[in-house]
Order: C-alpha cells, then sequence, then structure tokens
C-alpha cells in the first residue's frame, strides 16, 4: 500500500531522483566521524527552526507584552520550558559547534582553494548565527537583555560612517522601546533565518561540487547514505542529549513558590516551575541602578577586549581589531595558492587555533574579573569590584525570582516592569523610608531578609512595626508613653489613662494584702489583654473575625471600671466616645487609609493631630478632594502623594504583598506646550 | 552480503534513532501547541450590572448594562474590566417578564443593537441583518436561535440592582450552549 502510494507521488513528483541526489554522495576516504560537524550543526538549526517556530505562537513583541509573554511560555504554557530551553542552549550549541566545525575544516585544509567561496559562506554563515544570537538574546526583554543589548547596540554607533545610522535604526529610535522589540524580532525571525536557509543551501550545493576533502592517501569509498548519515545523526543526537540535560540540569531558572503541580503529567509539563529551563530574569525597566550587565558568555571576549581599550582607544576594539581578524579569516584561503599551498595550510591552522585559542583566554579572563577567588588560573583583577558584581548578581537574581513568583498571580496591562515597580514588598519599605520614616520608627522583632527595620532614637512619633497587633496594642496599653508609642508625641489622651490606672494600683498596694493586690492586678490586665485581643481584631477582615474574641472584648471595652474605660473615648462600631480615634477597622488598610488621608478628620485624631495629611495632589479630581479636605481640616498641612505610593505603603505597612494593579485611567496624554 | 546488512542495518538504525528523536521533540511540541485547552473559559458568578435600575425598565425599551469583572488575557491580569454588556428588557408588569439578553449576536458574534427609532422595538445585528423580537425571540435573518438569555436575580440589600450570570456561548448553531 505505502510501496503503490510512494510510486505513485513519485511518478507526480519525482522525489525520488531529487532524495538520491541529495543522499548518494560519494564520500572518498570512507564515513568519518570528523566529518560529522556541519551536520550537526544543520541538525541544531533544525532544532532552534522548530523551537523558535513554536516560541512564536505565544511571543508578543511589545514593550509591554514581551516578558509576559515569555513568562507565560516558561512558567504557564505545557512544556513552555523545554521548547524555550532547547531553544535557549541550542544557540549557545551552534556557537560551539561553529567553532569546532572551523577547526575542523582548517585541519583537513578545506578552506583552500578550489573551496574558499565555500569558505567565505561559512563566514557569512557565522555571522549571521552570532546575528541570531545577539537579536535573540533581547526577545525576552528581561534585565539582562536588555542592558547587554544596550552595550552591543553602543558598539556599532563605533562602526564607521553608517554606525550611528545602523544603530538608530536597529534600535528603531533614539532609545530602546516597542521599536527596538519589533526590529530585533523581524531580524530574529524574518531576515536572518532565511538568510542563513539560502547560505546553508549554497554552503552544501558548493560543498557538494568539489566534496570532502579527504587525506591524500586514502582508501575506498563510501556512500553518505546510510554510513556517514548514521555517524551524522548519531553525533546529533549526542549533542541534543547534552543540549537537554542542560535545560534540566544547567538552566538556573527561578522557581515559584506554593504547590507544586498535580500527577506526573503536569509535573512534567510545568516543570518551569520547580526552576528547570532557561533563566528569565527580572522585567526590562530602564529606571534601575547598577544592574550588573554582561553579555551571553560567547561575546565576553568582545566585553574584555573593550578593557584595554578605554576612552577613545575603544574604537580598536570594537571595529579594528574585530575587522582586521575579519579580514584575515577572509583572506586566509589565499594563502592556499600555487605554491604557498602547505604554508596556507599551516598559516590557516595557526590562525584558527589562535583564534580560538584568544578568545578562550579573553573569555576566562572575563570570568576571573567578575569571581572575586578568580576563575580556573586567572587571578581577579580587581577583587572589590567582583565582589560588588557578586553582590549586584544576588540583588538581580533576588528581583528575578519575585518578578517570576509577582507574575504567578497576573501581570498588569501597563507591562511586567510595573510588577517590581509597584510590589509593596520591595517599593513599600522605600516609599515608607521616604514618606514615613522621617517621623516613624519601624522596628521588625527579626531581619525579614534585608530589612532590619527603621530606627532612629530622635523619632517624633509611634514605632510602626507591628502596628495593631495585638502586641502592639498591649505593649501601648501598658506603656503607653514609651518612645515606642505617644512617649515623643503631643497626644496625653492615653498616657493619662494609664496614669490612673497607676495610681489605683498605688492605692491597693497600700491598702490591700499582697496576695490581693496581686490577683487584682492579675485580674486588670487580664481585661486589659481582652481589650488588646479586641482591638487587634478589629484589623482582620469582618468576616475571618473570632466572635468569641469579639462578644468577650465589646464587654471589656465597654466596662466602666477605672482601667477600661475604653468607651468613654473611643469608638467601634456605633457606640462610643470621639477624645480618641474611631477604633473600627483599627490596623485594617482602611483605618490606615484614613489615617493617612486625613489624620485630622474627627475618626481619627481631630483637633489634636500634628501628622501631615497625604493626598494625591496632582491627578483629576485632586481638586475636589482637598476642597473637601479643606472642610474638616482648615490648617492640616498636606503632602503630595499619588494614590499607588500610599497603597504601596498601606500594604508594606499591613505585610500585604500583592502588587498593586492600576484600575480605569484618569489622566490622558500630557497635554501639548503651547 | 555483509556489506548489505551493514546498510540495512544502518538504515534501521537511523529510522530507528530519527524515530525516538522525533518523539522527544514532537511530543512535548504538540503538548505545548494544544495547550490552550488547559485554559478553559471562566465560570463567573452573579455580577452587579452597571447602567440598570431595575424599578426604573420601561415596558418594550431595552436598557443596555455593563458587567465588570477580573479577566484574565493568558499572561496579563485585567481588575476590573468589562466582560460584557447585557440587553435588559421588560415586556410586561412583573420581574416575570424581565429578559435579560446577552448582546452577541448567536448568529457570527458581532455586537447586536437595539433597533433604531421608527423601525419597532426589537434587535438587530449589523453583520448579518439577523431580527430579534423584543423579547430576544428569533424574528427574521440567518441565525440558528434567538438573543442568548441570561440567568439574572435581584440584588439581597438593594432590590433595584440587577445582578447577573453572565457567560458566552457557542454561536452558529441552535442549541444555546456556554462556551466551555
Amino acid at each position: 500500500m505505502f510501496g503503490k502510494l510512494s510510486d505513485w507521488f513519485d511518478h507526480r513528483t519525482g522525489y525520488r531522483k531529487f532524495r538520491d541526489a541529495m543522499l548518494l554522495e560519494h564520500i572518498p576516504g570512507g564515513a568519518k566521524w570528523r566529518y560529522v560537524w556541519g551536520s550537526t550543526l544543520v541538525f541544531v538549526f533544525m532544532i532552534q527552526l522548530v523551537t523558535g517556530v513554536l516560541l512564536m505562537t505565544a511571543y508578543s513583541p511589545g514593550d509591554s507584552t514581551a516578558w509576559g509573554s515569555v513568562y507565560f511560555i516558561q512558567y504557564e504554557m505545557d512544556f513552555g520550558w523545554l521548547i524555550r530551553g532547547l531553544h535557549h542552549f541550542g544557540s549557545q550549541t551552534m556557537v560551539v559547534l561553529l567553532g569546532l566545525h572551523m577547526l575542523q575544516v582548517v585541519i583537513a585544509g578545506a578552506h583552500l582553494p578550489p573551496r574558499e567561496i565555500n569558505w567565505w559562506l561559512g563566514l557569512a554563515l557565522l555571522g549571521v548565527t552570532l546575528g541570531l544570537s545577539l537579536t535573540g538574546y533581547l526577545l525576552p526583554w528581561d534585565q539582562k537583555g536588555y542592558w547587554a543589548t544596550q552595550v552591543a547596540t553602543n558598539i556599532m554607533r563605533d562602526a564607521p560612517v553608517i554606525g550611528p545610522y545602523l544603530q538608530r535604526f536597529l534600535v528603531g529610535g533614539p532609545e530602546y522601546g516597542n521599536h527596538t522589540l519589533t526590529h530585533f524580532y523581524t531580524l530574529h525571525v524574518g531576515i536572518l533565518p532565511p538568510t542563513l536557509i539560502v547560505l546553508v543551501i549554497a554552503h552544501l550545493a558548493v560543498f557538494r561540487r568539489h566534496g570532502v576533502t579527504s587525506p591524500r592517501n586514502a582508501q575506498g569509498e563510501d556512500m553518505f547514505w546510510p554510513a556517514q548519515a548514521f555517524r551524522d545523526l548519531v553525533v546529533s543526537l549526542i549533542i541534543f542529549g547534552a543540549m537537554l540535560a542542560l535545560v534540566i540540569y544547567a538552566g538556573h531558572g527561578n522557581k515559584i513558590d506554593g504547590p507544586e503541580p498535580d500527577g506526573m503529567y503536569e509535573k512534567a509539563a510545568k516543570a518551569g516551575r520547580a526552576g528547570l529551563g532557561a533563566n528569565l530574569d527580572a522585567p526590562a525597566d530602564p529606571d534601575t541602578q547598577g544592574y550588573p550587565a554582561r553579555p551571553e558568555w560567547y561575546f565576553l571576549f568582545l566585553f574584555q577586549l573593550l578593557k584595554y581599550f578605554p576612552g577613545d582607544s575603544k574604537f580598536i576594539a570594537t571595529m579594528v581589531i574585530p575587522m582586521g581578524v575579519g579580514a584575515l579569516l577572509f583572506l586566509l584561503p589565499l594563502f592556499g595558492y600555487g605554491r604557498m599551498r602547505k604554508f596556507g595550510h599551516f598559516i590557516g591552522v595557526l590562525v584558527i587555533v589562535a583564534l580560538l585559542a584568544g578568545v578562550g583566554v579573553l573569555t576566562c579572563l572575563a570570568f576571573a574579573d567578575d569571581e572575586p577567588q578568580g576563575f580556573l588560573n586567572f587571578p581577579c583583577n580587581d577583587v572589590k569590584k567582583a565582589e560588588k558584581f557578586q553582590e549586584d548578581l544576588v540583588k538581580a537574581s533576588k528581583e528575578a525570582g519575585r518578578a517570576v513568583n509577582l507574575a504567578h498571580a497576573g501581570i498588569p496591562a501597563e507591562g511586567a516592569r510595573e510588577l517590581l515597580r509597584k510590589d509593596p514588598l520591595l517599593r513599600g519599605e522605600t516609599l515608607f523610608k521616604q514618606n514615613c520614616a522621617v517621623c516613624h520608627n519601624f522596628s521588625v522583632a527579626a531581619p525579614e531578609g534585608d530589612f532590619k527595620g527603621f530606627h532612629d532614637a530622635d523619632a517624633k512619633a509611634p514605632d510602626l512595626g507591628g502596628f495593631g497587633t495585638e502586641k502592639w496594642i498591649r505593649g501601648l496599653l501598658e506603656n503607653p508613653k514609651d518612645k515606642k508609642y505617644f512617649g515623643s508625641t503631643k497626644l496625653t489622651g492615653m498616657i493619662n489613662w494609664r496614669k490612673r490606672i497607676e495610681e489605683e494600683r498605688a492605692d491597693w498596694k497600700v491598702q490591700d494584702a499582697p496576695e490581693v493586690y496581686k490577683k487584682k492586678i492579675a485580674e486588670q490586665d487580664a481585661d486589659l489583654d481582652k481589650v488588646a485581643r479586641f482591638i487587634a481584631e478589629q484589623a482582620k477582615p469582618k468576616e475571618k473575625r473570632d466572635k468569641t474574641v469579639l462578644s468577650e472584648g465589646v464587654k471589656s471595652f465597654s466596662a466602666r471600671k477605672i482601667h477600661l474605660r475604653c468607651q468613654s473615648c473611643h469608638t467601634i462600631g456605633d457606640d462610643g466616645g470621639s477624645q480618641g480615634p474611631d477604633l473600627t477597622d483599627y490596623g485594617s488598610q482602611e483605618w490606615i487609609r484614613l489615617m493617612i488621608m486625613s489624620p485630622g478628620h474627627a475618626k481619627r485624631y481631630g483637633d489634636k493631630n500634628t501628622m501631615p495629611a497625604f493626598r494625591n495632589l496632582e491627578s483629576p479630581g485632586a481638586e475636589v478632594h482637598e476642597m473637601l479636605f479643606r472642610e474638616i481640616d482648615p490648617k492640616g498641612v498636606v503632602v503630595n502623594m499619588s494614590d499607588i505610593d500610599r497603597e504601596l505603603i498601606i500594604r508594606w505597612m499591613t505585610r500585604d504583598h500583592r502588587v498593586i494593579f492600576g484600575g480605569n485611567t484618569i489622566s490622558g496624554a500630557p497635554k501639548p506646550k503651547s | 552480503m555483509v556489506n548489505q546488512e551493514r546498510r540495512s542495518f544502518l538504515r534501521f538504525a537511523i529510522h530507528s534513532l530519527g524515530a525516538l528523536f522525533g518523539a522527544v521533540l514532537g511530543i512535548p511540541a504538540a503538548c505545548y501547541l494544544i495547550d490552550a485547552r488547559n485554559r478553559p473559559a471562566v465560570q463567573r458568578d452573579f455580577r452587579p450590572v452597571q447602567g440598570v435600575r431595575l424599578d426604573d425598565l420601561q415596558k418594550d425599551v431595552p436598557t443596555q448594562g455593563v458587567i465588570r469583572d477580573v479577566r484574565t488575557d493568558a499572561w496579563t491580569l485585567h481588575p476590573d474590566d468589562v466582560v460584557g454588556r447585557v440587553w435588559v428588557v421588560k415586556t410586561g408588569n412583573d420581574d416575570a417578564s424581565i429578559r435579560v439578553l446577552a448582546t452577541i449576536c448567536p448568529h457570527l458574534g458581532c455586537f447586536v443593537n437595539n433597533n433604531p427609532p421608527g423601525s419597532g422595538p426589537g434587535f438587530t445585528c449589523p453583520c448579518h441583518s439577523a431580527k430579534f423580537n423584543i423579547d430576544g425571540s428569533k424574528n427574521t435573518g440567518p441565525q440558528q436561535r434567538g438573543m442568548d438569555t441570561l440567568e439574572w436575580k435581584r440584588d439581597q440589600q438593594d432590590r433595584n440592582l440587577l445582578l447577573v450570570k453572565f457567560e458566552n456561548f457557542v454561536q452558529g448553531q441552535s442549541e444555546k450552549v456556554p462556551r466551555t
């Protein structure tokens, strides 16, 4: 059946003739393992094509979408980690194989006449492959690709005459952005691969014209099919196995915290969440200080070369040497004419070995400069600089891990960059420091990562570390004049309340027997414990509050004993006094929001308030809020703070680390200048 | 003869290894391509409809309402996006005569308009002129079924507030089947 179908197809297309022409190539001297490198390159390129097309089905080249789509491929799509990982390591494998192939070619003397055109085609293929690597490095639009490619495109500027124009064209404008991505994407998928395919076809056609460069004393003969094809396939599969191993064991992907996917299939399909596959750095952000930018390892030699040519001599490293090497490689076959052939062969081997060795040494030196202990036998030049680099690297890695974990809950439409910019954990601390730590301390029981709290002996306002928790409230009830609470403020209500308790206790000590005195103190403390628990419960969402704590607490809160009488000054719900702040939902985000936006409100500190209000004074509607604010607090000081910054601070304070998402936009494009 | 056997073995080995490689790369690639099956349509609970107050509805006068909810589009999360619109019509005097109709045409998915003044009560799709009666039932045109009705109820606290269980349905067929 298959035979008949095959005959029918051959009759219509003549495919067998074409297939035979492709496969039935004579190999003088027989098939050899050392002839495999060219085929392995084609094999890996085919993998790149297949995985590349698969990635294209999910990738979105845009400033606000690129990182998100790569995140989605890596962590959410079935086997996306594997497809992307193979593509990532495939590009590096191609560079290594190119080196091996070039070495094999010059050792065999296959670059010498009459094969010089094929050598030049090979050089063009080398250039296109490196171009593919460079353009692909940017596409995830992560910090690593963003900063490394900035360096590469700036180097391009040094090219004589056309450099600045070329850079401008490639970047798609004066700065990196949407058009940089669309340009790089077009090059990466629409221009360079077809160019490479055409060059490969030409390379193979010219190769077939002259055949394999077999040793002079070669004996016997084999056909490409199946003898050489078998060898090619075996080595190709070994290389594929190595690529798979790299994807699985050397990907340095960031893990996603949380429950593992269920079942064997899900575990394998979503293995990216366990850290398998290629690394994805934090989303590209031009507003980054001192990102430790390095190119991919196979461009590190150029990066290292730049260090030896500072200032205006940079041109030597960026243009003169690379172009000189290119010209030398181009001229290499010409040394094989006539009597020069033996000499030409030797020169070829010497040049390629020297170049590969040079590249290797420069790469090692580059690694060594970044490692305080050096790399292999190469010492580190500047240990302090290397330590700082490693420190920055750890910071960048942390941010990448954080971004990936935040993205798991969804990415804002404004783009993945906003994940870290609107992350309460990372930004809230900074904003608190800038806006709140001027007056407030923020103590933490134990260091939270790098954060050890804000401590200033001259703080003018309560310490907000643990604000609203049972411990914090109990501490306040115990000693309100402590600097941690109202000791440094002008607020005296709670201090006077405690003073009355202390006076009562002093009376008890005089009047009562020691056991009775102790019992009374213990009862009083137990009441205060209940009050603290009750008020702390207010910070929780209503449906999560403990009903027993509430029912017991409200009795203590409203009791008329001296040490209680909370309700005479404070309100919870509808009942209570107004001398002190309203404690309804105390410690919750809602309570803090009113405190920040209107601390002089009757529900907060009223006319006793000394804290400025923090409000958005810039966006549309701000003037209305300002007007309403003045009605309740005519003399209050108002400091500008965006709504998002405020929410970041509130979430950071309440340890709610969900990203702040923007809602409906409330501003248009800036007004044109008249 | 030995050479022939060697060639046969090599051919067999090439085809076997090739098939193995094809499976190792091809199976994950196929799973990756059909990955969308892992993301079913969101089953939404009752959501408030903006722009409609139930007691303000007039007989045979369609009112358009908006439903907002969290919307996830692959990697992007829209925390408060318009997930759909509905036409709300009242054809009698009681709640039983209130119908909430999806604005998406059951023919091929265009947005169905309210008939312009002077054309009588009802709805018309601007794409292929599918016409519907005021209660959403099929009138004339290429559509296989009437406009899709949605489940609704009054809010417990605010009795004037309309709550709708918003769904999208498969177009181009006579049965009303929710998208899954």
